[in-house]
């Protein structure tokens, strides 16, 4: 099984943490603050798209609000298949640490 | 929830939500005109509107707004687009109106390559899923699909090979760049009542019209030479249909030079210029311009030039020009007005007028032409074929290359075209009769809120899809095919799919109008199911529409029946012709060409020689063979009525004649070789002497014109010492003509041997070896008459072939729909069928009925094929003299065979339902 890229640890990541509020925006400004640097919108929304695809999230449609000049936002979950995709990609990290000789340089 | 208790999270500062409210609803009240619930664009202008009441100037950038639009896909558009909105406002109240706009114009130009990427593969993986979806499909039911997928690939194939050949046959020529303006003179001319088609003109009169007339930009004459045996070295090869050039023909004619001077190369005498494919088999890769060949194993000539083939769509086909200074060398008749020798070719210039040139023309001629003709009452009449009609229109005799058929190219294509329309029936009533399968899954998806439309392009695409995969199928049945198709039409064509892109272009086209066309139907009656009816019983069983299959099947067999039936009638009257008594006996004669010219050895001491060998029976010099020889004269009778003078076939021999073609007296004597009278006595046939209405036809004198030693004509008194019994020289197309039997002692060309009826194979051996003794330079050649004989009839016979090979195809392609056809109703009645069974009926009482309703279809397609073949057919035969009758058995078996095969197709297939065991079929549903 494929594992997830570093983006799409931390976009599902950022999904979990967000729970009810994750839709674009907060995902963006989430994942940004995680990773030290913004994102474009754009590489954003491929890879969620692709998350979507792959069936680790889901979406479902919020309601429009004046703000956004009526327009509804899409909000993401992680379903269970994503989040066992996570658990893959934490003990696949696990493993290959634990190969690696505990050495303690001076 | 509502728009005021949505808590903000806190990159929102939150403004007055009562506020906010109140500016709806004063906006939404004021805009009068507006009925509908805003729209977001409305909705969007009011927070604009309220935006800029707060804040000046904080607009999003336009033009990058419309860029995020475009590369949004439709459904995530506007939440997208919400979220960029979302974080500029932001922006914009954090930091300033130009900070937002700055940040949001960067924004959506670095995510332009994402969004853009998102959107193809978004676009990609949602036509993977439907293609992953119809293949599904298609592979749910395999056998229908590869059904569908073998009738339409055949059919697709048989049409593409159809349309190889009519693009083939309709292209000639088209290669040489002055094609539009390059011409030839026709040359209809008529002598005492009789019509020649002639292709030749007096050698000068080519440049002489160049000469005088400013609209002809050049002339050029060429004339068939036949076939050379060239030698160099030790190489030696035939060289085949070579033809005589003069240098202008490259004026005229497009040629690629690839060796030696275009300008020179056909100037001298004894000059040859070999194609490029000659020149390899006979020099290797050595360069051949410079060296002499031996050509005949007697000339030295010069090769000056080699240019590349023509290509097979050419109606001159050569392996080596030769100058035609040699043939005014060699024969002195290029430069003489006397003779109908050489075709002659114009180049015009742009603008000529061709209905003002011919008559100029032809009057050239007329005051050019020599008394003698003149004297002999001969009418000529010029034309002026364009060069890319000439393969195909040409009416003249001595064509250089057999020419097209028009008519025949016509039948090909209907035929082709109704074995394609075959192919897409079966597919449109394969498709429809699958409908009940999918009935359920059509009633459940509309159920679940799928678009017609959807549904449409969904079917449409699952047919184009199926065609598709018939063409891939098709391509390799056109290899597969090719070589037994070449050899049908006896064709040259070759399939290079992958060398021009037209063609590839042309077969994907082909595909997809055929899937669009033949999936239509089918898309519009599957997706026009409603939901309640398919999922409360079995549909597709409609009156109409199977009213519309009845319909559909039997028209397939009425072609099929059809072409069964002119195969059989193009069959029987080709053995009427093998086998109709000739009035001589065409087995055991060869004809062995007599070497011509000053060295030869005389003829007689070749017969004398030949005699002495045991096989051979009889022997005879003449100067034509019957079925492939034709030379005629001018003959004058004494006291006949009607038409002074007559145009006949006529044969000079040394005497033996009717003996050695076994040929019977009806009146008078055969020619006696003791008389010296007799060198001047002449034998009729029995026709000649009934068209001239003569009872006492011994003792008359005829006159003949002929050509005497010095290209004059003289005229010589003939007796009639006898009548020889109707025997048919000439092809049975035509009728029998009078003859007139001649006994001479020179101008002979063959001689005719009739050979004992056993070891044949030895005789021609010996005889082999006597001529190696008398003639050691030349090769031995001889032809069987038979060979002959059947080469009369090569196109009919070919004709034959084709109609076999397609009827096979037609009956293969109906009985592939016949059979799905029932294996959709056997299905769809397995319940009846199972019940019927619990009632006691037999497995052959089932058979029967399931077989009933396609019987009647055939049978109705039986009454519509028997009058359309019976007219197709008596037209074809008209083109005979002499026809075999229709043999209404004939007609009768081919509906029976049709019936037959049509009961086995079905029938193979019920037997799997009947046999089915009742409880199983009860449970079905």
């Amino acid at each position: 099984m494929e594992l997830l890229t570093r983006l799409e640890e931390a976009i599902l990541i950022a999904v979990l943490r967000l729970a009810d509020d994750a839709y674009g925006v907060a995902v963006n400004l989430e994942v940004s603050r995680m990773f030290g640097k913004s994102y474009t919108l754009g590489a954003l929304y491929f890879a969620l798209d692709q998350l979507v695809r792959k069936e680790y999230l889901g979406k479902r449609m919020g309601d429009s609000t004046a703000q956004r000049g009526g327009k509804s936002k899409t909000y993401y979950r992680v379903t269970p298949e994503g989040k066992s995709a996570l658990d893959a990609v934490r003990a696949h990290q696990e493993r290959l640490w634990k190969t690696v000789p505990q050495t303690t340089e001076g | 929830m509502s728009i005021a208790s949505q808590p903000e999270k806190d990159h929102f500062h939150g403004n007055s939500k009562i506020g906010n409210i109140f500016e709806l609803a004063c906006v939404y009240l004021l805009e009068s005109n507006k009925y509908r619930r805003p729209g977001p664009s409305t909705k969007k202008a009011i927070v604009m509107k309220k935006a800029n009441t707060d804040k000046e100037k904080s607009r999003i950038p336009r033009f990058a707004s419309s860029v995020l639009r475009f590369l949004t896909p439709d459904e995530n558009r506007a939440s997208i687009t919400g979220d960029y909105e979302e974080m500029f406002d932001e922006l914009a109240r954090r930091k300033g109106p130009l900070a937002a706009r700055a940040w949001y114009n960067a924004q959506v130009f670095k995510s332009f390559p994402l969004l853009a990427a998102g959107l193809i593969s978004g676009r990609f993986y949602m036509l993977m899923t439907d293609l992953k979806l119809a293949i599904r499909n298609l592979l749910k039911s395999k056998g229908y699909s590869i059904l569908n997928v073998a009738g339409l690939a055949l059919g697709m194939a048989v049409g593409f090979l159809m349309l190889l050949f009519v693009f083939q046959e309709t292209s000639f020529d088209r290669f040489h760049e002055k094609r539009d303006r390059i011409f030839r003179f026709s040359n209809a001319v008529a002598v005492e009542g009789r019509q020649m088609n002639l292709l030749g003109l007096p050698g000068p009169l080519g440049p002489l019209l160049k000469e005088t007339f400013p609209e002809v930009a050049n002339a050029t004459r060429l004339r068939s030479r036949g076939d050379l045996s060239v030698a160099q070295g030790e190489e030696k090869i035939e060289l085949r249909q070579t033809i005589y050039a003069e240098p202008d023909f490259f004026k005229i004619f497009t040629a690629r030079v690839l060796q030696g001077d275009r300008e020179k190369m056909l100037e001298p005498p004894y000059s040859l210029v070999l194609t490029d494919e000659s020149a390899k088999r006979l020099f290797g890769s050595e360069d051949p311009v410079g060296k002499i060949v031996m050509v005949n194993q007697k000339d030295p000539y010069t090769v000056t030039g080699v240019i590349k083939k023509f290509p097979p769509n050419s109606h001159l086909q050569f392996d080596a020009l030769v100058s035609l200074a040699t043939r005014q060398k060699a024969n002195g008749d290029v430069d003489i007005w006397m003779g109908f020798n050489f075709p002659t070719y114009l180049e015009l210039r742009p603008g000529a007028s061709i209905a003002d040139l011919i008559p100029k023309f032809q009057k050239v001629l007329e005051d050019n032409l020599p008394a003698a003709i003149k004297a002999l009452n001969v009418k000529t009449e010029l034309g002026l074929t364009p060069l890319p009609r000439i393969h195909l229109y040409s009416q003249s005799e001595n064509e250089f290359i057999p020419p097209g058929n028009p008519a025949y190219i016509r039948i090909l294509t209907l035929i082709s075209f109704f074995i394609l329309l075959l192919a897409g029936i079966n597919f449109v009533t394969l498709s429809t009769a699958r409908a009940g399968r999918r009935a359920k899954e059509i009633g459940i998806r509309k159920v679940l809120g799928a678009e017609r439309r959807r549904l449409i392009a969904q079917f449409l695409g699952e047919s184009v899809m199926l065609s598709l995969i018939s063409l891939t199928a098709a391509i390799g049945l056109i290899y597969l095919l090719l070589p037994v198709f070449n050899r049908l039409i006896a064709q040259n064509l070759s399939f290079q799919p992958f060398q021009g892109i037209f063609v590839l272009l042309g077969l994907l086209g082909l595909a997809l109008a055929v899937g669009l066309l033949a999936g239509i139907y089918p898309a519009l009656v599957l997706s026009g199911f409603s939901p309640q009816s398919t999922l409360k019983s079995q549909t597709g069983a409609g009156r109409k529409r199977g009213i519309l299959r009845g319909g559909l099947v039997t028209f397939q067999y009425v072609v099929s029946i059809a072409l069964i039936c002119c195969t059989l009638i193009v069959h029987e009257q080709l053995r009427f012709l093998r086998n109709y008594d000739l009035g001589y006996d065409k087995d055991q004669l060869a004809a062995i060409p007599l070497v011509v010219g000053p060295n030869a050895e005389r003829p007689e001491v070749l017969k004398s020689e030949v005699l002495k060998i045991p096989g051979v029976e009889r022997a005879v010099l003449c100067d034509s063979v019957p079925a492939r020889d034709n030379n005629e004269t001018i003959f004058r009778f004494e006291g006949v009525a009607a038409g002074d003078r007559q145009v006949l076939p006529r044969v000079k021999t040394d005497g033996d004649y009717l003996s050695t073609l076994g040929l019977t007296l009806a009146a008078g004597r055969d020619f006696d070789k003791t008389r010296p009278a007799d060198r001047t006595a002449v034998l009729l046939n029995e026709t000649l002497v009934r068209k001239l209405g003569w009872t006492e036809p011994l003792g008359k004198t005829i006159h003949m014109t002929d050509t005497d030693d010095k290209m004059g004509f003289t005229e010589t008194p003939l007796t009639v010492i006898g009548v020889v019994k109707d025997f048919n020289f000439e092809s049975l197309h035509t009728p029998l003509r009078g003859q007139v039997i001649l006994n001479q002692d020179k101008d002979f060309s063959t001689l005719l041997v009739k050979l004992r009826a056993n070891a044949i194979q030895e005789t021609m051996t010996r005889l082999g070896r006597v001529w190696k003794s008398l003639e050691p330079n030349r090769p031995f050649t001889y032809v069987f008459l038979s060979e002959n004989f059947d080469r009369l009839y090569r196109t009919d016979q070919r004709l034959g072939q084709v109609f076999i090979f397609f009827t096979l195809l037609a009956l293969f392609v109906a009985g592939l729909g016949l059979f799905g056809l029932a294996a959709f109703t056997a299905e769809r009645r397995t319940k009846e069928i199972g019940i019927r069974k619990v009632l006691g009926a037999s497995i052959s009482d089932i058979i029967g009925l399931l077989t009933r309703d396609f019987v009647r279809f055939v049978l109705l397609a039986n009454l519509i094929a028997w009058p359309v073949a019976y007219v197709a057919m008596k037209s074809w035969t008209r083109s005979f003299a002499y026809r075999a009758e229709f043999n209404p058995l004939l007609f009768a078996g081919a509906g029976a065979a049709a019936l037959l095969l049509a009961v086995l197709t079905v029938g193979l297939r019920t037997v799997k339902t009947s046999t089915a065991n009742p409880v199983k079929s009860l449970r079905y549903e």
